[in-house]
Formats: structure tokens, C-alpha cells, sequence
């Protein structure tokens, strides 16, 4: 079992491995043409429709990896704030305990 | 190059005859070329350009680039719901925050495979298009059709034969394009971007009688 520190470690290191994944996404851009959508009619019509649906995707997924790479760091964040406050109540309250002793 | 590539630079010739005379003479009344004309909306070598301007490897390449984010999303899911050595109200705050992101974690790597599996299938699509239309366009090449549109001028078997030959390459094209219009359909509610989701921004709040192991 884990303590906060090492999942706080965990989810900043999934943050990177998705901003890692999402950044490979800007080498596969869907580039225009190879769906044929400067063609005439019906296939340059299907053609456009398919390249802005392959797009759209793309582009989705990116936002997507944006906002859970924003959300693992936060998470990491408040896990961190969280066991810092922890450890600064249990040194207060180990000063009081040994002062008390003396 | 493939096949389509090799046979469609044979064909170029017969079919801009096939276009010639079908312009100048149009086609018998009640030939199937009419309802293929009107489906397709592009003459016979418009067509076979449009399935030759097929080129979907940087598709290929995307399903590649798409795996490691796949991959990363469901590692974080299971990271984030692996059991921590704390306990307390705010450990529980988290523990609710750390399944929500498990849970968003799944969806999204769903989404990246959906995008792999779109990804492949329009591969798919396209080289299947291409191998039916290079099978047509052999076949039409050798055709008795072919030989009357190469010798023979504007004569009624000419253009019967420039109708046949245009049915066939246009009828191949029109199933291709089905195809294609039955895969966006099939895809669209499977790449729909995820909502965003609310997330707590102070993380998880300090609370009374907690135990963490630090």
C-alpha cells in the first residue's frame, strides 16, 4: 500500500505520460487531401465529411489529455498540501508533548 | 504504388473516351449509367480520381501515436485507485476524488481506443475502395466494351459500350462511398469529445482524527 507522497508521485508521473501521448497527436494532425476531399461530387463530399470527423476526433482527444493532465497535477497537488499540513500538526503537537515532558 | 495506382494510369486513356462520348452523346435512355451518374454526381474519371486520392497512412501512423496515451490513461485509472495508507475524513474526500479520476481515466482510454479503432477502420475502408475499383478497372480494361470504344467513333455500339463501361466503374465507386457514409455514421457517437469534469481545486481538505503514514 502506498502512502499520499508516493500516489502524489504516481499521478504527477501519469500527468507527464499523458502530456507525452497527447504532444505525439500534434505528428498525426489530420492532413487535408488524403481522403480525397478535393474530389468532384459524391466522393469529395464523403471525403470532407470523413476528414471532419477524423479531425474533430483528433482535436477532442487532445483537449481531453489537456484537462486530465490539469487534473492529475491538481490532485498530486492537494495530496501534497494535505500530508505537508498533516506533518507540520504532528511536529507541533510532538513539541508540545516534549516540552510538557521537560 | 499499388495495384489501383498501376491500373488506373491504364485506364486513363479508355476512360477519357468513355467521358468523350458521353458527353457528345450522351448515353441510351434508361441505361443504369443514368441513376450511377446521379449517385456518384462525378463523370467515370473524376470517380476513379477520388479513390486513386486516397492516401490515409497518416491514419496508419495516428493509430500508432494514439497507443501510448491509451495505454497511459489506464495506468492513471489504476494508479488512482489503488489503496493509500491513510485514513480520515479528508483521506475519504480523496478517496471519492481518486475514483472519479479512475473512472474519467477508463472513459477517456475507451475514447483513444474508439479514436484507434476509427482510425483503422477508414484504413480499412480505403483499401478495400482501392483494391475493388483496380478489380474493376482490369476488368474493364480487357473488356469487349473497351476494344468497341477504342475503334469505333461515336456509333450507337461506341456509346452503349461507354455507358457500360462507365456503369461499371461508377457502380464500383458508389458501393465504396456507401461504405464510407455507413462508417461515419457507425463512428460519430463513438468519438465525442468526454465533458470536462468538475474537480475540487484545494484537494482534499484537512479533517479531524486522521492517520497518514508519512
Amino acid at each position: 500500500m502506498d502512502d499520499p507522497r508516493q500516489l502524489a508521485d504516481r499521478l504527477e508521473s501519469a500527468a507527464t505520460a499523458i502530456s507525452v501521448g497527447a504532444a505525439a497527436l500534434d505528428g498525426v494532425r489530420a492532413d487535408p487531401g488524403q481522403l480525397g476531399e478535393d474530389a468532384a461530387g459524391r466522393p469529395g463530399e464523403i471525403g470532407r465529411v470523413l476528414h471532419a470527423q477524423w479531425s474533430a476526433a483528433l482535436s477532442a482527444r487532445t483537449r481531453e489529455a489537456g484537462r486530465a493532465g490539469a487534473r492529475l497535477v491538481e490532485a498530486a497537488a492537494g495530496l501534497r498540501r494535505a500530508t505537508q499540513a498533516y506533518a507540520a500538526a504532528d511536529g507541533a503537537a510532538h513539541d508540545r508533548l516534549r516540552r510538557r515532558g521537560a | 504504388m499499388d495495384a489501383l495506382d498501376h491500373v488506373a494510369d491504364a485506364a486513363a486513356d479508355l476512360l477519357t473516351r468513355v467521358e468523350s462520348i458521353l458527353v457528345r452523346a450522351g448515353a441510351p435512355a434508361g441505361h443504369p449509367v443514368w441513376p450511377l451518374l446521379r449517385r456518384v454526381r462525378a463523370l467515370p474519371a473524376e470517380a476513379v480520381g477520388a479513390v486513386v486520392a486516397l492516401r490515409p497512412a497518416a491514419l496508419t501512423a495516428a493509430a500508432s501515436a494514439l497507443a501510448p496515451l491509451a495505454e497511459a490513461y489506464q495506468l492513471t485509472g489504476e494508479s488512482a485507485a489503488r489503496p493509500v495508507a491513510w485514513t480520515g475524513p479528508a483521506a475519504d474526500a480523496f478517496a471519492a476524488q481518486a475514483r472519479a479520476l479512475a473512472a474519467t481515466d477508463r472513459e477517456l482510454a475507451r475514447s483513444v481506443r474508439a479514436t484507434i479503432g476509427y482510425a483503422e477502420a477508414v484504413t480499412g475502408w480505403a483499401a478495400q475502395s482501392r483494391g475493388a475499383l483496380a478489380q474493376t478497372l482490369a476488368t474493364v480494361l480487357t473488356s469487349a466494351e473497351a476494344v468497341t470504344v477504342r475503334t469505333a467513333r461515336a456509333t450507337p455500339e461506341a456509346i452503349g459500350a461507354a455507358a457500360a463501361i462507365a456503369a461499371r466503374v461508377l457502380a464500383t465507386v458508389a458501393e465504396a462511398y456507401d461504405r464510407a457514409e455507413a462508417l461515419h455514421e457507425e463512428w460519430a457517437g463513438r468519438l465525442v469529445e468526454h465533458p470536462e469534469q468538475p474537480c475540487s481545486p484545494d484537494g482534499p481538505a484537512s479533517g479531524a482524527n486522521t492517520t497518514v503514514r508519512l
